[in-house]
């Protein structure tokens, strides 16, 4: 079992989460990444991906765990880069014994959303309010909801901000706060340019980064630029 | 490459139809005297499975100094955006606008997308008509499947391909590299190439041209290029999956088919070239699944082995196989080995032997039964089939005649099975008589009386417990019928239908027939003009076009349907059709003396 973890880039943000991961299976099936197959009528290629974002977001921080046992995960690594779309690029693999279920176990994201920010704007974000409130499309109607407990940190400067929010089955969606705070506060942060930076989940009780916890339970583990 | 779309792209539908950047995409880096912009008058996930626009693409780029690119038509929320912004409609690849290209081509698939070129030429910026436009513009440029008949739009073109373009193309491009500025001089030695319609450099008489256009076909596919390097789309298209393509023409000699004598004449990919291109694809693509293209895969010489062989390869890399237009006449128990049991296609056409015979398609109904017998024996429970209305000659009893049919295939199965928990989809298009086809002299039945035979057959289908009902509309295919064997005046007449708010009309949730008929009615042009019975001394807008195949086959085999007598397959018989002057045909025989 190998972990990928991988960047979705550039117009790779507009490619819906289904067809990232259809690009992913001819991905492996160029690279000659043998994966294993279920054994239903309809044969699927083993794969397991973390959860989507929100459409437009940049992902510098996604995984996908494949059922496959290459040789040389370095030589896997070069493969799996030279047959990806020109969107997508693999940062890192790890060896498991199993696959890591990221998906179930991440719980939070870091995002970074540019904008150009007044002081004024920076003091008002950095002083959000526990319960602040969003609005989102639920059906054919609006909701309110708060977010307490969903903001784990927002932290503004005067190019943007920095925010980790709850993510997976817990979930702030990025582009609903950004939405909100577009409302709320006259700033002008474009969709198109957040960027996930991270995804972080809580492994005997202590919170980790996606990519340390993968670290640490990998037999073997090989980056891009190494 | 400067974005100005991308603040909008969250706000329309699939904007990933958009932004190009797909897998295989050409070195853009080589220099180029001779740009081109290759563009599909549909959507993007149309444009992308239409196999045309990968081959020409693919040889435009592998050319030395010619670079091509590509643009699809947006679709209507992006067409009003562009509209709004006053952003030029531009390429996938660089987001180059179309008027900055040396040459803009248009790939038409069928005559209800003529608006669209107008929206594609309105959204760049460029003049509809070739008479308005100067040395400033590009050369417009059309070809594709709907170049048998370029009239009723050719007043838009400065040039048209006629036949299949991948030879061509690079003539042209040459041209342009060598008499760049001079658009005068690129059109005069145009027009001296085989297979390239230069209306400006043709002679007319009543409208009609005089001057005689060679269609353009590759002379040797077994040796032609074709793209093993195919673009991979990042989103799913129609025709999702990677192809080969097994032949061009077709020797069964359906008399409504456009196709199978367009495409003539009969021309092979031999079996080890298509097996090595097959194992390419699998490496360059990764797609999971392959297709088999040909107008009709199962009359491949060498399919049982093919498709034997080629499974061998396909599944040792989990890519499935799919075979698909199987003619009754070709089905066999050795093409249904190792595939799946899902559903399968048939086109029977017509509903009695009679009308079968009228139409030369060479299956009885013993075929019917002895085919869907095999496929029910290897587990089949769901058959789709196909059939026309408004065929030349066709009746009441005929259109009931369908029905009979669908009964058929129930009680094969229940025979063969033992069992009645059969699936049988029918569908039915309406008949429109096509040029370079025996029955473009045929008359096309009324939109009205189009309404009445499908409501005949739907009453009667009603009544088989299992059956599933889907026909072409009426209306639609009454417009095709008229733009097929249109000529010169209805450029007027698509003109004022776009400007009215004609567009994507193939598409069922754009197509306004009242705009459309406001449009013929503001020119004076009656639909029964067009649609009405064509006189066999009449001289046809087409007829300029030397199609191969001759006119005077087209006469005796339109003849011979009126007397409902059928023509042999040309692989039982060289029928002398004539096609083998274009170039060297499969089943091609000379007659003794």
């Amino acid at each position: 079992m190998i972990t990928i973890a991988f960047r979705r880039f550039g117009n790779g943000i507009f490619v819906p989460h289904v067809d990232v991961l259809r690009n992913l299976n001819r991905t492996f099936r160029r690279a000659e990444l043998d994966v294993s197959y279920s054994k239903g009528f309809v044969k699927h290629m083993k794969l397991n991906l973390t959860q989507p974002l929100p459409f437009g977001i940049a992902d510098e921080d996604a995984y996908v765990a494949a059922d496959v046992e290459p040789g040389d995960i370095a030589s896997a690594l070069t493969f799996f880069n030279e047959s990806c779309p020109p969107f997508l690029q693999a940062k890192a693999i790890y060896r498991t014994d199993k696959n890591p279920n990221l998906a179930g176990l991440v719980t939070l994201s870091d995002y970074y959303l540019p904008a150009a920010l007044s002081p004024e704007q920076i003091d008002r974000l950095n002083n959000l309010p526990s319960d602040y409130v969003v609005r989102q499309k639920k059906g054919d109607g609006i909701v309110e909801r708060s977010t307490e407990g969903l903001i784990k940190s927002l932290r503004a400067s005067s190019d943007g901000v920095s925010a980790k929010l709850a993510f997976g089955n817990v979930n702030l969606r990025v582009d609903v706060l950004a939405q909100q705070l577009n409302a709320d506060f006259m700033t002008d942060f474009e969709l198109t340019r957040i960027v996930r930076l991270s995804q972080s989940l809580v492994a005997d009780g202590v919170e980790k980064t996606a990519e340390n916890y993968l670290r640490e339970i990998a037999a073997e583990c090989v980056f891009l630029n190494d | 490459m400067d974005d100005k779309l991308r603040p909008y792209r969250t706000g329309v539908e699939k904007p990933a139809r958009y932004v190009g950047g797909e897998y295989n995409l050409p070195d853009f880096n080589k220099p180029y005297s001779v740009r081109m912009c290759l563009c599909f008058v549909d959507l993007y996930e149309v444009g992308m499975s239409n196999m045309g626009i990968q081959i020409l693409y693919g040889v435009l780029n592998e050319a030395e100094d010619v670079r091509c690119e590509r643009c699809f038509a947006p679709w209507i929320d992006l067409g009003k955006i562009l509209k709004e912004k006053n952003i030029p409609l531009s390429s996938l690849e660089t987001g180059t606008p179309l008027r900055d290209f040396d040459i803009v081509g248009f790939s038409i698939p069928y005559e209800m997308s003529y608006t669209n070129v107008l929206y594609m030429l309105d959204l760049a910026g460029i003049p509809f008509r070739a008479k308005d436009r100067g040395e400033a513009y590009p050369l417009i440029v059309g070809g594709g499947p709907a170049s048998a008949n370029p009239e009723p739009f050719i007043d838009f073109f400065d040039l048209f391909f006629i036949g299949e373009g991948e030879d061509i193309d690079l003539e042209l491009c040459k041209l342009v590299e060598k008499y760049k500025g001079d658009r005068d001089k690129i059109l005069t030695e145009a027009a001296k190439i085989d297979g390239i319609y230069v209306p400006s450099k043709c002679e007319f008489s009543d409208g009609i041209c005089k001057t005689t256009v060679k269609k353009a076909v590759v002379k040797d596919l077994d040796r032609a290029y074709f793209p093993t390097k195919p673009l991979v789309p990042n989103i799913e298209i129609i025709h999702d999956r990677s192809v080969v393509e097994l032949y061009r023409g077709c020797y069964a000699g359906c008399r409504f088919c456009q196709a199978c004598y367009f495409y003539r004449p009969v021309r092979y990919r031999e079996k080890e070239t298509v097996k090595q291109i097959a194992e390419r694809l699998i490496k360059t693509t990764g797609c999971e699944e392959m297709g088999l293209s040909s107008l009709s895969t199962g009359d491949y010489e060498d399919v049982v082995p093919l498709i034997s062989e080629l499974k061998d390869l396909t599944e040792r890399k989990n890519v499935s196989l799919q075979i698909p237009s199987l003619r009754l006449d070709s089905f066999t128990e050795g093409l249904l080995e190792r595939t799946k049991k899902s559903s399968l296609t048939f086109a029977p056409e017509a509903g009695t032997q009679r009308l079968r015979d009228v139409i030369n398609k060479n299956v009885t109904d013993e075929d019917i039964k002895s085919s869907m017998a095999i496929a029910f024996r290897a587990g089949y429970t769901t058959v789709k089939l196909y059939f026309m209305l408004g065929l030349p000659t066709e009746t009441d009893e005929d259109v009931l005649g369908i029905a009979e049919t669908v009964r058929l295939v129930k009680q094969t199965y229940i025979e063969t099975t033992g069992r009645k928990n059969i699936f049988i989809n029918v569908s039915t298009a309406m008949f429109i008589p096509k040029p370079a086809t025996p029955f473009q002299w045929a008359e096309q039945i009324s939109g009205e009386e189009m309404y009445r035979r499908q409501n005949l057959l739907k009453s009667e289908l009603f009544k088989i417990k299992g059956v599933h009902y889907a026909w072409h509309g009426a209306d639609i295919s009454v417009l095709e019928g008229v733009f097929a064997r249109g000529d010169r005046r209805l450029s007027d007449v698509i003109e004022t239908a776009y400007l009215s708010g004609c567009k994507f009309d193939g598409w069922s949730e754009c197509f306004r027939y009242d705009l459309w008929m406001e449009a013929l009615a503001k020119h004076n042009v009656k639909i029964e003009e067009y649609t009405g019975a064509r006189d066999t001394d009449e001289a046809l807008p087409w007829d300029f076009i030397d199609f191969g195949v001759k006119k005077s086959y087209f006469l005796s085999e339109w003849k011979k349907a009126l007397v409902a007598k059928t023509t042999p397959p040309c692989k039982h018989r060289c029928n002398g059709c004539g096609a083998q002057s274009l170039a060297s045909c499969r089943f091609y025989k000379e007659k003794k003396s």
